[in-house]
């Protein structure tokens, strides 16, 4: 959406308080993604593709054969 | 003290006394210490190691056991499984190249011949063993004769001993 | 509470206004080599012998017989951990096998074999899944120390150097089909299979 797009009167001109305020949810959002959600999304990742070759193990056989 | 106690220690003294007179530790030696002083330390032999050249040795009787000429250790023989069977087996000794095992070891002890190795026979080690590698000096010596010589000693006897006429 | 998850959702799907791109590139990156490293050492932790033997069924089973062997203690003191011969080194299948763990963490917390008589009946299925993975893999963890075309033959006894110069070289065998019980004392082969 350009800005030209916004109407005026869509348009809510931001306080400091709201600045202060998305800076603070910024950083916890910065803070929950990399130290909480990013490792347990790859943990979850590999576990689940770990868990999908140890299937097609269980079928195929062991590997090698 | 009582008397009794004065006594009991007096006897054990005298006994005791006498005791360490008559085997001194340079007198007589200890079976188990050999020659080394009370005051010094044995210094044992190094731990030998089993020969294992795979060459086979000659009985010293017909029927004895032959011994092992190679290295058995921890080597399984129990009730789950027996290593030495999984090369010298009938079945196996054709693959592994392996002494079978005799025809002996296939009777029971009331005669009867079995399909497999009979369970009295099932423990090798009991009868055939390693030999060490060590000096022939070191080992345990014995008298044992072979009985080719007997029977030469006693020919050699026979023929000089004159004959009667 | 919907205005909040509304209002975090509007700060996740729209550009940052306060961090740089530079910011959240390096620290994401910087983040992501912290978590693989932490996620390496704990993988390798479980990979350890304490980790192994930390279950008295371990502890108290197979360590104890693997105490007596070569693997365990020898001369030059180059030795094997559990993880050496049961856990792959290939990327894929070391996730697989610590997948495949979790059955033995469902068999730890439901005493499959918690006791000495549970474990010696259900030896046999243990160590033939064990020698058929080995069988497979053309006893690869073995090979992963033990190389054959580096093996002096002249250094080996008669019966080792006759059995490897003639199965070993051409491939008719691989190393379990004879070492079985190498590591472990054999189990009750009486209703094993030849496979």
């Amino acid at each position: 959406m350009k800005e030209a797009d916004i109407a005026a009167t869509d348009r809510v001109p931001e306080t400091p308080a709201d600045s202060s305020l998305r800076r603070t949810e910024e950083f916890r959002t910065w803070f929950f993604l990399t130290i909480v959600m990013a490792p347990v999304l790859a943990v979850l990742t590999v576990a689940g593709f770990g868990f999908v070759v140890w299937m097609y193990q269980l079928v195929a056989g062991p590997p090698g054969s | 003290m009582t008397a009794i106690l004065r006594r009991t220690i007096a006897v054990s003294l005298v006994l005791f006394g006498t005791a360490a007179a008559a085997a001194g530790p340079t007198e007589g030696h200890d079976p188990l210490r050999g020659r080394t002083a009370v005051d010094d330390m044995t210094r044992p032999p190094s731990i030998p190691t089993a020969e294992n050249r795979d060459l086979k040795r000659t009985r010293s009787y017909a029927m004895q056991p032959p011994t092992i000429p190679h290295s058995i250790e921890n080597y399984q023989i129990d009730r789950f499984a027996n290593r030495c069977l999984m090369c010298h087996a009938r079945a196996r000794a054709g693959e592994t190249q392996a002494t079978p095992i005799s025809i002996t070891h296939y009777t029971d002890r009331d005669g009867n011949f079995l399909a497999d190795v009979a369970p009295r026979r099932y423990f090798c080690d009991t009868c055939h063993v390693v030999q060490m590698d060590i000096k022939p000096e070191v080992a345990v010596q014995n008298t044992f004769e072979d009985v080719d010589s007997v029977v030469r000693r006693s020919q050699a006897r026979a023929k000089a001993v004159p004959k009667k006429k | 509470m919907r205005d909040l998850l509304k209002r975090y959702w509007r700060t996740l799907s729209t550009p940052s206004k306060f961090y740089s791109l530079g910011f959240l590139v390096v620290s994401g990156f910087i983040g992501g080599i912290l978590f693989w490293g932490g996620f390496n050492t704990a993988m390798e932790l479980t990979n350890t012998e304490q980790f192994c033997t930390g279950c008295h069924e371990m502890r108290e089973n197979v360590y104890q017989e693997l105490q007596a062997t070569i693997h365990f203690t020898n001369r030059s003191g180059v030795r094997a951990k559990c993880s050496d011969c049961h856990v792959p080194k290939d990327w894929t299948h070391k996730m697989a096998r610590k997948m495949q763990a979790s059955k033995e963490v469902w068999g730890k917390i439901f005493g499959s074999i918690d006791t000495r008589e549970k474990f010696l009946e259900k030896r046999i299925e243990l160590a033939q899944r064990e020698w058929a993975r080995l069988k497979a893999n053309d006893s690869l963890e073995c090979r992963n120390c033990h190389d054959f075309n580096s093996m002096d033959l002249t250094r080996q006894g008669k019966r080792a150097a006759d059995a490897h110069s003639t199965a070993l070289e051409q491939r008719t065998k691989t190393c379990i089909d004879c070492h079985k019980g190498i590591a472990h004392r054999l189990p009750d082969m009486t209703h094993a299979e030849l496979r």
